[in-house]
């Protein structure tokens, strides 16, 4: 038998008394090959510590109740519960301020963020196509395009380039979302226009190509019939 | 877990295999592995030293993109968990179960085999993370194309530790052989179910982060803490060579770990459902009854032996590192709790804990096993106590200047944020020292480190030089076993 391996200064201590206990039987701890392994003792858990457990455990219960929202997909932070989610979320979406951000990256280029209109478009605010109580004719022109000879607001306006289709690229929200936001901003107060809306106006229109080859006129849009 | 009521198997039947049998199957690979590991603690110093240079440098090595902070960080915390943690403490772990199993290293060619792939892909994952083919997941950075083959070099050292525990010769079953046989499997669960649902099958939108927060909770808690565990539970009683305190106390700390540290991993705030981050905290809470199970335990164990720590070396490194895990646990804990979450997420604070955690925990833990094993399998002396000594005490002095100054500075980092009226850069501004304090204390840790992985190599090249020509060495150079005449 080789004696035990190299032992460090600090290290190897074979057979030491105590470490015998609890292993089992079959094992000598006297054989000089059989350095003896670490065993535990049997001192039993302390019963404080069980007591904290079950402490932490109901604070846990607690803290769930209280902080968990219920365990409802729809409640997120800062909010404590499902009912009060509800009472904030009236149903009537903001649709204008939604439409802010996409009205600054699809119209203010030629309408002016301030609606003012310019050399690239006719004004928005107060314009009579924008805030007339039904909104068929105006959903119009973003889907399909317009171009020709425009009154607004009293004056004449002739644009040889007109304005481009956009109803293959907006869906029905940001549509309205974005038609909601000009008929209430810069002066502007007509109603919001729903997406069923515009939707309704899509379906009216089905036949009528949105890529630009068949936009309308100031006088065709005239003879669209408006709710009163 | 079946104890010594287990039925009987193969392992009352055969003898015990004597210990220096046991030490020499193990030589190749157990070695093999520890010193690649300490390689890449070398390498992973390295890259976070550069790393947290940049932050209160940013000119230093701006000329190379493969340099730039966001890839060489990612590199230096996955040369650190995968290089250097998990490929130590699977070394370890596989010379722990074959001593506690009174039996040879099964198998032993094929955690060689499963080790050189390791490092293999431990090597590309690096450099596809420094070529920019980051996946952006946090503690998953590594490509595609190493992580596969990681996995599978997992499964290779992970069947030789499990055959091993099987045929094992002695029934009766020791608290680290629990800790380790959750490890074992708990990583190619948590691994692929994380690769599968985020590089693979990508679930959408937020559900990612919930994902990688559960993955990485799982491979810190769970997996590197029971190896850890497993480790400090077997050098304590075994250089203090006295019995643990107590197995019932272990078995309730064993399982309510496992139950409790495995859920969670997502913050108060996050963009989810309120409830996870809730359940998280509350799970995260639990855990201190399994921390205080260790504590107690081993607080116990050592009672009326505290000087040894100061003759052995061994049991020096371990005890701190024990202390090192109590405490990352504790302010693991505090940090989840949302009045403190609110002021230190998104902080230093973050890489503070996981420093604490891999230096202080993982790495102390290692060294004080290495110390105790590679003499052993070498069956060299070590070359002088000057290194140890050094190397310890740049070990301290290291984590704490990688810890404490980023606890501290990511609370006042917090508070400050948190405050509308202070702007942004002064917040940067004031948080400089702290970071210069940290790479101070990286760069000691680099030093150690890099001093021990010398004496490693030393002590292998001494050996295995000693084995094949030993006319070679001078008698000072001889490992002792062939001074003593007696055989390889
Ligand atoms: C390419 C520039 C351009 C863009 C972008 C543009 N328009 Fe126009 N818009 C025009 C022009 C030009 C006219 C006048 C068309 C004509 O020649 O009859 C016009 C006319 C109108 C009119 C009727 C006239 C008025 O001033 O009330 C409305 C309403 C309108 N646009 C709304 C919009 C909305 C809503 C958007 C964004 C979805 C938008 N426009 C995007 C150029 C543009």
């Amino acid at each position: 038998m080789k004696p035990d391996p190299k032992k460090s200064s600090n290290a190897a201590r074979p057979n030491g008394p105590g470490a015998g206990k609890g292993s089992s039987p079959n094992v000598s701890a006297k054989s000089p090959a059989n350095e003896a392994e670490p065993t535990a003792g049997l001192a039993h858990t302390p019963i404080w510590l069980i007591i904290l457990f079950a402490a932490l455990f109901y604070w846990g219960q607690l803290y769930l109740d209280n902080h968990a929202g219920g365990f409802d997909p729809q409640v997120y932070e800062p909010y404590e519960s499902a009912k009060l989610v509800k009472a904030l979320n009236t149903g009537a979406d903001d649709l204008a301020a939604k439409g802010e951000p996409l009205y600054g990256m699809v119209c203010a280029a030629c309408h002016q963020p301030n609606g003012s209109g310019g050399a690239l478009a006719p004004p928005l605010a107060g314009s009579e196509w924008v805030t007339a109580a039904d909104p068929s004719r105006l959903i119009r022109i973003p889907l399909h395009g317009l171009s020709g000879p425009i009154q607004v607001k009293g004056q004449d306006y002739t644009f040889p380039s007109g304005m481009t289709a956009m109803g293959e690229v907006l869906s029905d929200d940001s549509l309205a979302a974005i038609l909601s936001y000009i008929r209430q901003s810069w002066g502007n107060s007509a109603p919001q226009v729903t997406p069923a809306q515009v939707a309704k106006v899509r379906q009216d229109t089905a036949n009528r190509p949105m890529n630009g080859t068949a936009t309308w006129t100031a006088d065709e849009l005239l003879k669209v019939p408006l709710a009163q | 877990m079946p104890a010594e009521t287990g039925s009987s198997t193969a392992c009352s039947a055969s003898p015990p295999v004597p210990v220096n049998e046991i030490d020499r199957s193990c030589r190749t690979p157990v070695v093999f592995l520890l010193a690649c590991s300490q390689a890449w603690l070398v390498i992973g110093l390295l890259f976070g030293v550069i790393s947290s240079i940049k932050l209160h440098g940013p000119g230093f090595l701006s000329g190379s993109e493969w340099l730039a902070y966001g890839r060489i960080y990612p590199a230096a915390q996955n040369a650190l968990a995968y290089g250097f943690a998990a490929q130590a403490l699977l070394g370890v772990g596989l010379w722990i179960l074959a001593r506690l199993g009174r039996v040879t290293l099964q198998g032993a060619g094929i955690p060689i085999v499963g080790g050189i792939f390791w490092n293999l892909s431990v090597a590309l994952g690096l450099l596809g993370i420094l070529a920019g083919h980051n996946t952006a997941y946090d503690w998953l950075e590594m490509p595609r194309y190493a992580s596969g083959p990681l996995f599978f070099s997992y499964l290779l050292i992970a069947i030789c530790a499990i055959m091993t525990f099987k045929l094992r010769r002695e029934c009766a079953l020791y608290v680290s052989q629990w800790y380790l046989l959750a490890a074992l499997l708990w990583f190619p669960w948590i691994y692929s179910t994380a690769q599968l649902l985020l590089i693979i099958f990508p679930v959408r939108g937020v559900l990612q982060a919930v994902v990688n927060g559960w993955f990485v909770q799982n491979l810190f808690d769970i997996w590197l803490g029971s190896l850890g565990l497993a480790a400090i539970f077997y050098f304590l009683p075994k250089t203090l060579d006295r019995p643990l305190h107590s197995r019932y106390l272990a078995l309730f700390g064993f399982w309510a770990l496992l139950f409790f540290g495995s859920w969670g991993g997502m913050y108060a705030g996050a963009p989810v459902p309120k409830w996870l981050g809730s359940l998280s905290i509350v799970f995260k809470v639990m855990t201190l009854i399994p921390l205080l199970a260790v504590g107690l335990n081993l607080y116990r164990t050592m009672a009326g032996k505290w000087s040894a720590v100061k003759t052995d070396a061994a049991l020096g490194f371990v005890a701190l590192g024990a202390l090192c895990y109590l405490l990352v646990g504790v302010v693991g804990i505090l940090s989840v709790l949302r009045t403190v979450s609110e002021r230190t997420l998104f902080t230093l604070f973050t890489p503070g804990m996981t420093n604490l955690y891999l230096f202080g925990f993982v790495a102390l833990t290692v060294a004080g096993a290495m110390y105790y094993i590679v003499p052993r399998l070498l069956e060299a002396e070590w070359p002088s106590g000057g290194t140890q000594t050094f190397h310890f005490w740049t070990s301290v002095a290291g984590i704490a200047l990688v810890t404490l100054p980023l606890l501290f500075g990511g609370l006042t980092q917090g508070a400050k944020l948190n405050d509308p009226q202070a702007p942004f850069i002064s917040v940067v501004r004031s948080i400089i020292p702290f970071l210069g304090l940290s790479t101070l204390g990286g760069t000691l840790l680099l030093i150690g480190n890099a001093a021990l992985l010398g004496r490693i190599s030393k002590a292998m090249l001494a050996t295995c030089c000693g084995s094949c020509c030993p006319g070679l060495l001078s008698a000072s150079q001889k490992p002792r076993a062939l001074a003593s005449g007696g055989k390889v």
